[in-house]
């Protein structure tokens, strides 16, 4: 098997394992109170309580749908840049707490049952940013994208 | 070229679509889980068999319950008859270090000293303050002695473990049930995850 072909695999289980880790985040914060995910939120003190409300009810079905969608390959382009965003914004929420000093009892990740040190968070999410790129840039002969693609622009000719 | 993008719409539609069906699925099968077993009496407030009782799982160390503490106390102070309040223990000990020791002193508190509450009550209100604090039985001391309870014997209860098996059996209830976070309550038997949750079903249960 050549340099590519592996390099496609392995950026492919990368996108899945990233779409995997924001469906389980996304889910389990769908199944906890509202109120557990805001007060992480909140603990991070860079917006209000409005704000953490609205973010609380759409940030965990973003981060499922995204995930689906960076499973299955549909729309990979905008989907690896729309999760590279999202990683890159928990990024700069874990750096403003760790520079600040701040005591955030739960970073909000997976829930209030699982949470990781934000320094540790912060690490994981560098891991995480890493895969997106790869997947960015090679996943995209496995995807529904292609597959599509070959299969109508075959029927077109 | 056109076609490829509505058929790539329709496909990621359907995918959305199912996978949030799925998720409510999955999140429905949680109301099925029922919880009746009522707490020792030092871990009731309120009216014995009053119309609305509820089951709280809940630990001390967590800022949610805290938040909630207040509204049950509220609840109890303005409805006095309408609600039955019983307490179980459920520390989330992977993410509150102390809380597991928390729950055992506070129960010792009740068994020992018929002052759960009391204890409980300080535990929550100062929860920032020990949460995460290695001097943490200092300051359980503390808010022994203001509660007016006797510390010596609470400590000695601590240190012989002897609560530690009631505050494991609770532990054990909670995850028979597969519950994942705190504070979770049963209204009336029926599961209300968190205090939204909670307020919604306690309107329901009062308008029967």
């Amino acid at each position: 098997m050549s340099f590519e072909k592996r390099r496609e695999i392995v950026s492919f289980l990368m996108r899945a394992m990233v779409g995997a880790v924001l469906i389980y985040s996304g889910y389990i914060k769908i199944s906890e109170p509202l109120e557990s995910f805001i007060s992480s939120i909140l603990s991070y003190k860079v917006v209000g309580e409005n704000i953490a409300y609205y973010s609380a009810l759409i940030l965990p079905w973003a981060e499922v749908y995204i995930g689906v969608l960076l499973i299955l390959g549909l729309f990979t382009n905008w989907m690896t840049k729309a999760a590279f965003l999202l990683f890159c914004f928990f990024e700069i929420l874990l750096l403003q707490a760790m520079i600040r000093g701040l005591e955030v009892v739960n970073c909000g990740c997976f829930g209030s049952k699982h949470s990781n040190p934000i320094g540790v968070e912060f690490a994981l999410n560098l891991i995480w940013l890493f895969f997106i790129f790869m997947a960015y840039k090679y996943s995209y002969h496995f995807s529904l994208d292609k597959f599509i693609e070959k299969k109508y622009n075959s029927n077109e000719k | 070229m056109k076609k490829i993008l509505v058929v790539k719409i329709i496909t990621a539609f359907l995918s959305l679509f199912l996978a949030t069906v799925i998720i409510l699925i999955l999140n429905g099968l949680n109301s099925a889980i029922t919880d009746n077993q009522k707490s020792p009496d030092y871990r009731i407030e309120g009216k014995k068999n009053a119309k609305i009782v509820i089951i709280e799982y809940s630990d001390f160390a967590c800022p949610a319950c805290a938040n909630m503490n207040f509204y049950i106390k509220n609840l109890i102070k303005y409805f006095p008859d309408d609600f039955e309040i019983n307490f179980k223990h459920f520390p989330l000990t992977n993410i509150h270090p102390y809380s597991f020791n928390a729950a055992v002193w506070v129960e010792c508190a009740g068994v020992e000293e018929n002052k759960f509450f009391e204890v409980g009550d300080l535990f929550f209100k100062n929860q920032k303050e020990w949460w995460n604090n290695k001097d943490y039985v200092k300051l359980f001391e503390k808010y022994t002695k203001e509660a007016g309870a006797n510390v010596e014997k609470i400590k000695k209860c601590f240190n012989e473990s002897k609560t530690v098996d009631m505050v494991k059996k609770d532990i054990q209830n909670a995850d028979k049930m597969k519950l994942n976070s705190t504070p979770t309550f049963f209204v009336n038997g029926k599961i209300a995850v968190g205090g939204m949750e909670l307020v919604e079903a306690i309107k329901k249960e009062k308008g029967k």
